[in-house]
């Protein structure tokens, strides 16, 4: 695997247990809400994302952006109305999700499952 | 080594480094002469003057003088400057047949922090008082961890207020306060990656690509980009379109052949057929993956805003039905998921609203009446800055459909666009949405117009790359900056806050027991963001300045049966009354008037608030 193809799965990895330990550990250092924002606002969907490999930057981050905010939202919302509203525990199934997909990709060659071929 | 050739090669040591430093000198002074040679040099020092200039500009604004042509009568030369700058770069950038697009993504950045970011810099308190009220939603879903549908309209659609909720407490901020002054900033830079997704399925032609951006955000006067559900659900309904159009465009579709092909249905079939670019390639799993985030936006979509899921609904089915799509299902999912919502989950808004919404149906006059003539009102200046708008609108329009009829006599029917275009048209139909409808369907549309008219300046290739193209586009950009400032920050004088005006609500929230009431004129003041639940609010007349003091104590005794009663004056309330076109002198009478009522006692005061209290309930409250 090239080494780029590894730079976003390591991005995820780390910000995820960055993101954990400040968070989850209840760490307050100043730049907690830019690590917040950076995890929330990109990893969970890019974890996905990178999965698709579209072969398009500018395609990658908007899905990731998009999907992340979707998926935070809908980890959160199912938190509320099940009348188990918890931000950390919501964030620890985020981080899991992330790692998981961090983990996917590294695992899943680039060129098996996922071969880019028209379609007619 | 001898002694001799030891002491020859002392000096030779010695000037080594300063020959070193030297020619290193004179390589970078070569490298920065050659560097002065390029655009990209000149470029960056005009740009890095501008946004200085900018700063320093803004940094002399007084708010506090601002007429009712909004933000515009108080901005100073500097900044102007420093806008006609960044327009004359855009246009030069865009001049090459393949512009560097680097140099635009930096240039539409700026442009973007420049103008929606000039409120933040110019302003102390955080503007709109309907973004404070999300503020309330917000803190009201951390404190309890349940939502309250009752409270208000927007409460049944939660999930963009559940989400900044989460947010906010993963970032460990106290509220959601920090995130509204640059929310405008923020949304715009969001929104860049899936319009440039969508300009680019419709043009290989980077000029036209970067020019619609340019326009999209020269145009945005609506203003809908502020800390709010329309904000986000905006976002994913233009990257639930960009997927669409980069990866599920229908690329084929059979030709009108055989004897029961008639002349009109020919024409009818060569005018249907899909003509773009064809889709980015994908695999299957690919494309999978892609319908499952397509689902997942649209869920999150249906439970984020009322109005965001119908106009993705109109898009979907025109989208399909045009054969512009090949996902059939589509439409239908996102009925489903939009039904499901309304009906199981937003029963307590549907319960109480549905017969006054089922009312509206179909009454297309009187939505535009509401939408229209409804705003055409207030003072002379704020009529300007209403005319203005509906100039804009016009204008943009115009321009593309000029650029429609352009690109179509190079040869290129862009039906996909127009459908997307018009796709939010039909809304006008089902409701007026308190006489915003109009203001949101220009809102959903405007990428799409924007699309068309940049393609009046590139409609093909070859075209476009003179002299007179750029000078063209410099003076459009320049009338359009203009007009961008007065429409979208024409309301500024009363939409602004102040901290003044922050201090008195303090007050009120820091000696008010709960379960008190509140009153004011009009309900826009920066409250409402904390404790929602614990106090009433409530205006008196109905938003419209009242007759008489007399009307004024009545209204706050017939609230104080919950308990103390204060009324709030502030200066945004008496500025967005002057702006609605009554007079300065009235205001005052009636502050006067207030102040010499024996009903009412005063309890705060600064420069631009006082607070009244309903004589006896503030001690019935304490004892």
């Amino acid at each position: 695997m090239k080494p780029r193809y590894r730079l976003w799965p390591a991005l995820i990895t780390i910000s995820a247990f960055a993101t954990g330990l400040v968070v989850l550990v209840d760490l307050q250092i100043p730049l907690r809400s830019l690590l917040a924002l950076w995890f929330l606002l990109l990893c969970p969907g890019m974890a996905l994302v990178g999965l698709l490999r579209t072969g398009d930057r500018l395609a990658d981050v908007t899905l990731a952006v998009a999907a992340s905010l979707a998926l935070d939202a809908l980890v959160a919302g199912v938190m509320l109305y099940c009348g188990a509203w918890s931000p950390q525990r919501g964030l620890a199934i985020l981080i899991g999700l992330s790692a998981a997909g961090a983990a996917l990709q590294l695992v899943v060659p680039r060129d098996a499952p996922f071969s880019i071929r028209r379609v007619p | 080594m001898s002694v001799e050739a030891g002491l020859r090669a002392q000096p030779r040591q010695r000037e080594r480094p300063y020959a070193s430093l030297i020619a290193r000198l004179a390589a970078g002074a070569a490298a920065l002469e050659r560097a002065a040679l390029t655009p990209w040099f000149w470029g960056l020092i005009a740009l890095a003057w501008a946004l200085v200039t900018w700063i320093l500009g803004l940094h002399a604004v007084d708010v506090a003088r601002m007429n009712d042509l909004g933000l515009i009568s108080v901005l100073p030369l500097p900044v102007y400057a420093s806008l006609t700058v960044l327009i004359v770069c855009y246009g030069l950038a865009l001049r090459p047949r393949r512009p560097n697009e680097r140099l635009l993504l930096g240039l539409t950045a700026l442009a973007i922090v420049m103008l929606y970011g000039m409120t933040a810099m110019v302003e102390d308190v955080p503007r709109f008082a309907t973004a404070w009220k999300h503020v309330g939603f917000i803190e009201l879903i951390t404190r309890t961890g349940r939502v309250a549908p009752h409270l208000e309209a927007r409460f049944n659609w939660p999930g963009f207020f559940i989400l900044s909720g989460f947010v906010t407490e993963i970032a460990g901020l106290q509220n959601a306060l920090p995130f509204l002054a640059w929310a405008p900033v923020f949304f715009g830079l969001l929104y860049l990656g899936p319009l440039l997704m969508i300009f680019r399925a419709f043009s290989d032609d980077r000029r036209v690509v970067w020019l619609s951006v340019w326009l999209f955000y020269l145009n945005n006067w609506i203003a809908q980009d502020y800390f709010s559900p329309q904000a986000f659900g905006f976002f994913l309904y233009l990257t639930v379109v960009a997927i669409l159009l980069r990866w599920f465009k229908t690329v084929h579709v059979p030709p009108a052949t055989g004897p029961q092909a008639g002349r009109l249905r020919g024409l009818l079939r060569s005018l249907l057929a899909p003509r773009e670019a064809p889709s980015a390639p994908s695999g299957e799993a690919q494309r999978t993956g892609l319908h499952l985030i397509v689902v997942l936006l649209l869920a999150v979509m249906a439970a984020s805003h009322q109005l965001t899921p119908f106009v993705t609904l109109s898009a979907l089915v025109l989208l399909v039905v045009f054969r512009r799509c090949p996902l059939r299902s589509l439409p239908l999912l996102s009925a489903v998921l939009t039904a499901s919502w309304i009906i199981f989950m937003a029963m307590a808004y549907l319960s109480g609203n549905l017969a006054g919404m089922l009312r509206e149906v179909g009454r297309v006059g009187e939505v535009l009446d509401a939408n229209l003539t409804g705003h055409m009102a207030g003072s002379p200046l704020h009529i300007v800055v209403v005319n203005l708008r509906v100039v804009m609108t016009g204008l943009i329009w115009v321009l593309a459909l000029a650029g429609a009829v352009r690109r179509l006599r190079h040869g290129h029917w862009e039906l996909t666009g127009a459908l997307l275009a018009v796709a939010p048209i039909p809304l006008l139909a089902l409701q007026a949405y308190g006489g915003e409808m109009l203001l949101r369907v220009q809102f959903f549309a405007l990428p799409f117009v924007a699309l068309f008219a940049a393609m009046l300046f590139y409609p093909a290739p070859e075209a476009g790359r003179g002299v007179r193209t750029t000078v063209a586009l410099c003076l459009a950009s320049a009338l359009l900056f203009a007009g961008l400032i007065v429409c979208r920050f024409g309301n500024e004088r009363a939409e602004h806050m102040t901290a003044s005006d922050l201090e008195a609500v303090e007050y009120l929230y820091d000696h008010a027991p709960r379960y008190s009431a509140f009153v004011s004129i009009s309900p826009n003041l920066p409250w409402q963001y904390h404790d929602w639940e614990a106090y009433s609010y409530c205006r008196v007349a109905g938003g419209r300045m009242p007759k008489s003091v007399d009307e004024v104590v009545a209204y706050v005794a017939a609230e104080a049966e919950c308990g103390p009663t204060y009324l709030i004056l502030t200066r945004s309330q008496r500025d967005e009354m002057l702006q609605m076109g009554y007079p300065s002198e009235s205001w005052a009478a009636l502050e006067q008037a207030i102040a010499t009522s024996p009903a009412l006692s005063r309890v705060f005061a600064n420069d631009t608030a006082t607070i009244w209290v309903l004589a006896g309930t503030q001690e019935v409250a304490e004892s």
